[in-house]
Formats: structure tokens, sequence, C-alpha cells
């Protein structure tokens, strides 16, 4: 390589001395010479093709994409380009995945943690705070819900409304919504992200339960109302493929569990009959994506949790669920204290506590490995785990912060 | 696996033997086998390509037939050889990309695209991402030869948006 830069500059050398040039523009010229000289260093003769310009720009973190937007007017263009977000979003997913915690203290804001799957088989995962939602509450309890969709975390915050934000690229949006019951979707065919508010008073059902979903992306959320059956539901949801899923009691409290599922394309909701004990806990059951199938883990929010039982559901048209048991090397605490969101690439369950530990302490995970049934703890350095950590990040000493985990986050570069 | 040897001639006249099967890692050259426009005495020029960057293609190509090769004499290998396998090639390629110059790692990208070796091209693209996430956009403008074409007001006000890039 030395040997080329080298000739390259003796080939500039000659080239100004075989020809003669008036003195002012040698002045000139020398400037440029000097200038493409130095240039050569890092640059090439051809022009890098567009298409390869995007391929490497796809392979760039999302925070060096959007400092490149100010490069030039094309480069801007593309990366604002749907067709860019996409294939950003493609490569993401083969290679950049991530790891998300949601920390909301209720009151003040809600903070986003990350970690890349970089150590995933050593004993602790090393997080960063990628940003801070400043004055929203995200809601705490039964109701609060935290998902990470298609790259973009959607989470429930009071006085009827519902944040999505990119903790990737920095943004956050605020949409009213008309209830606090809200799930957040998103349809892959055409690439569009909806919410599905429940309007009808969820204790006191009428004959049917009414609903508003909003069509988000370019430009003003549409809405639209969609009625369904009466049913009473209590559980978070969770979106795969298409779907959003959440389970219920139909017509009322106690009667006909069932899962509903709301296909966010065709805007339309269906029951699927489902087991007791998936539903039975309401606000402390625990749906997951187990390996894009919808299923549940059941085990009693009240007892000692060292068991429980995994439904998968096989066959939506069916309505064809299956069922395994585990006992776990180990009791994890009370069986409400915890919940699982979802797995790991590998396929592994993943069991997270619900609150942020009162006391300085580690922070720890639990992947449940269900073919070899063994189980292992992964620390997550950075959360709670020194005297500064509340103080650090504005949340009060007492107060307590519910922690949501996105297993497989994918790094996107859109916003709403 | 036939080891039929081929010759290519770069731009700048140096001729290199390769095996047919690395040679078919280039899709190009693949074709040119597959139509039999190749002449078994005549080396194929490649007018786009310098010899020393296309002595990193063939090395880079020859390293990986022999990983190809490997895959399909131990389908059966478990999960541990095969990540073992797959840490050895990464090594390999982090290797052979580490001590090269920006400039070469484009020039070497241009001669896997021209060669349509697509695993080159992946790999090279991601080294230059690498290389210049952390770099400013003037920076980076100079690498591509790209002109700014921003007035300062514009530039100005895409920065104040995203400010929090960078910080």
């Amino acid at each position: 390589m030395k040997r080329r830069n080298d000739e390259k500059d003796m080939f500039c050398i000659s080239r100004s001395k075989l020809n003669p040039i008036p003195k002012k523009v040698l002045c000139e010229e020398r400037q440029l010479i000097d200038e493409k000289e130095e240039r050569s260093r890092i640059k090439v003769d051809d022009p890098i093709p567009l298409d390869l310009e995007v391929a490497i720009l796809t392979r760039l973190p999302a925070k060096s994409v959007i400092k490149f937007l100010c490069v030039s007017k094309m480069w801007s263009s593309i990366i604002r380009s749907q067709r860019f977000v996409s294939s950003y979003y493609a490569m993401s997913s083969t290679m950049r995945s991530r790891f998300i915690i949601t920390i909301s203290s209720g009151d003040r804001c809600l903070l986003v943690f990350s970690s890349s799957y970089e150590s995933e088989i050593s004993s602790c995962l090393a997080t960063n705070l990628d940003m801070k939602v400043p004055s929203v509450s995200g809601l705490c309890g039964s109701t609060a819900y935290c998902a990470s969709v298609h790259g973009l975390v959607g989470f429930t915050t009071s006085g009827f409304t519902f944040t999505v934000c990119n903790p990737c690229i920095n943004k956050f949006t605020i949409l009213p919504c008309v209830g606090a019951r809200t799930s957040w979707g998103y349809d892959p065919v055409v690439d569009q992200f909806k919410t599905l508010t429940m309007i009808s008073y969820p204790y006191r059902p009428p004959n049917y339960t009414a609903h508003e979903v909003l069509r988000l992306g370019g430009g003003a959320p549409e809405s639209n109302k969609v009625i369904s059956p009466p049913y009473l539901t209590l559980t978070k949801s969770v979106c795969i493929n298409g779907f959003v899923y959440y389970g219920a009691w139909t017509p009322t409290r106690s009667q006909n569990p069932v899962i509903v599922r709301f296909d966010v394309r065709h805007e339309k909701l269906s029951f699927i009959k489902a087991p007791l004990s998936v539903v039975c806990w309401e606000g402390e059951s625990i749906l997951i994506n187990y390996k894009g199938k919808l299923a549940s883990i059941a085990r009693h929010p009240y007892a000692i949790f060292q068991s429980f039982d995994l439904w998968i559901l096989e066959d939506v048209k069916k309505q064809d669920w299956s069922r395994q048991s585990f006992q776990l090397p180990f009791s994890l605490g009370m069986g409400k204290d915890f919940t699982s969101p979802g797995t790991n690439k590998a396929g592994e369950i993943i069991f997270a506590p619900k609150l942020l530990p009162l006391k300085v302490q580690p922070f720890y995970i639990f992947y449940y490995n269900v073919d070899r049934k063994d189980i292992r703890r992964v620390r997550l350095l950075g959360i709670a785990d020194d005297q500064d950590f509340r103080h650090r990040y504005g949340i009060g000493i007492g107060s307590y912060c519910y922690v949501s985990i996105s297993a497989q986050h994918v790094e996107s570069i859109a916003s709403l | 696996m036939s080891s039929n040897m081929i010759m290519l001639k770069s731009s700048d006249g140096a001729s290199f033997e390769i095996e047919e099967a690395a040679a078919r890692k280039s899709k190009i050259i693949a074709n040119m086998i597959e139509v039999e426009c190749v002449d078994e005495d005549k080396a194929i020029p490649l007018q786009n390509v310098t010899g020393n960057i296309l002595a990193l293609v063939i090395e880079y190509c020859n390293k990986h037939i022999v990983d190809d090769d490997d895959d399909v004499a131990t389908e059966e290998a478990s999960e541990e050889e095969e990540e073992a396998k797959k840490k050895k090639v990464d090594d390999w390629e982090a290797e052979f990309m580490n001590s090269m110059s920006l400039e070469t790692m484009f020039e070497l990208l241009l001669a896997a695209n021209y060669l349509n070796i697509k695993s080159l091209i992946d790999l090279v693209c991601q080294t230059i991402a690498n290389n210049i996430k952390d770099k400013t956009p003037e920076e980076v403008r100079k690498i591509f030869s790209i002109e700014n074409d921003f007035t300062p007001e514009e530039e100005e006000e895409i920065r104040k948006e995203n400010a929090w890039a960078f910080g």
C-alpha cells in the first residue's frame, strides 16, 4: 500500500513539473494539488457507488446515522427515505438486537437503559442510559404497559396518553388516547404502527366493547372505531407478527377465558378459547412471544415461584394449546414479584423482577433453558447497584419504580 | 472438488493463479466459467482491479473456500465446533482488515463490488462503518469526497434538531 502512495506522490510532482503553467494559475493549482495530496491519504480515485454508501450507512450505529444527516443533501434524503429506514431495520434485526430496560418512577420520568448482547454468555450485562423521557408519568400497577415493537417502545402514560419512543435516536411522541388501556401494535405487511385503546368502561360492559384504533406515521394519526362482542380484559398485551394478543373474560368477569386477538392490519378482533390458568390471574398473568407463538407462563402469583406451566398456542385456527410443566432448580421469590419479558434469541425464557429494589443491591435477571432445565443468573450492571443510582436519575429514595424489559429490541432509526 | 487453476490479470499487468473453486467466490468469474468464456491458457483481464488489491481479494477467496469445504465435510458438527469455527473465521477476518488503511478498504470494496463477492462487500462495509462511526460529518465528507451542499443555516438546523447525536 505504501508503494502505491509513493507512486501517486511521484505522479503528482512529475505532472506539475512537466506542464509549464502561468504563475498565478500555478499558485492556485499548487494549492489544489496540496489539498489533493492531503486528501489522497484517505480518499480513492473513483467515487463510491451510491449503493455501497448505503450499504455502509446501514451498518452504522443509529446515533452515527443521525449525525451524518448533515453530510450532504443526498445523504440526508437517503437516510430519511422509507426504504433506508426499512433496510436499516432489516440489518439491525440480524446483527443489532438489543436488550432494553425501562424504569418508570411513576410520577417523574421514564428511563430507558439498553445493553448489547455482546457479553451474553457472561454473568453480567453492562447497561447504558439511552434516554430519559422527561415530565411524563408512566403508569404503574396492573395497567402499566411497556412494549418494544419493531424498534419503537410504547408505554402507557397518565392522563389518557400513550408515549412512543425510539431510544436509539433519542426521540419520543406523546399520543392522545381515549382510554387508559392501550396496546401497541405493528403491521409488518404495510409497515404501519397502530395503537388499540379500549373505550368502554371495563367493569360494566354493555352488550358490546368499543375501541379506538390510531393509525400512525405520515402526519396526524387517523382514528377508527372498532366494535367487538363484550369482554373484560385485565392482562397486558403482546404483539407478535402483526397481531396483538391479550387475555380476557367474556362477556364478564370469571366467565369464558379467552385470548383477544387484534389483527393490526385489518383492524378486526377475534376471540381464541384459552385455558383458565392463562387468564385467571388477570393483571398478574404473563403472556409472551415464544419462538413466534403466543405463550403464557402460568404460575401462582401469591406463592413461592419455583415451578410454572408453559402454555403455547400451537394453532390459532384450531384454538389448540400445548402445556409443559417445569420445576425451577431454586425459588426466585414470590410469584407476583417476577414476570417474564419473553425469550432471548436462543429461546431461553427470561425472568425478571417487576420492581426496582428499594435497597442498593445487584439487579439480577434469570435465563431458564427448557431443554437443559437449568437456570442461570445474569447481573445487569448499572441498575440500582450503587448508592447514587436513584439520586443520579432523579428517582425518589423510597419511591416504587416499575421495571420493564424488552429482550429482543431491534435498533431502528424510525420515529412517528 | 475441481482443482482447476485459472489465471487472473490485474489492470497493472500482474498475473495471479487461483484455484477455480476460490475464483468462483466472485459471481462475475463464476458466470464467466459457466458460459465457458474462460480460456485455460489465457488470463482473465480485470481492468478495474490493481495487482495489490487483487492479491488481497485472492487471499480472502482462498481463505474462505477452505472454510466452505469444511462446512460440507462436517455437516453434523456440534454447536461448539461450529462456534469455534466461526470464531476462527471472525478472527482471521479481523486480522485481515486490521492493518488496512481506509484508502485500501475503499479500493478493496470497489474491487469486491466489481467482482461481485457478497461476503467480502459485507465485511469491508462493516469495517468502514466501524472506522467512521465516531468521525465528524466534515471528516466523512472528506473521506467520501462529498461536497457539502447545505447552506450554513440548513446545516445548523439539522445539527440543532439532532443535537443529541453530536454530543
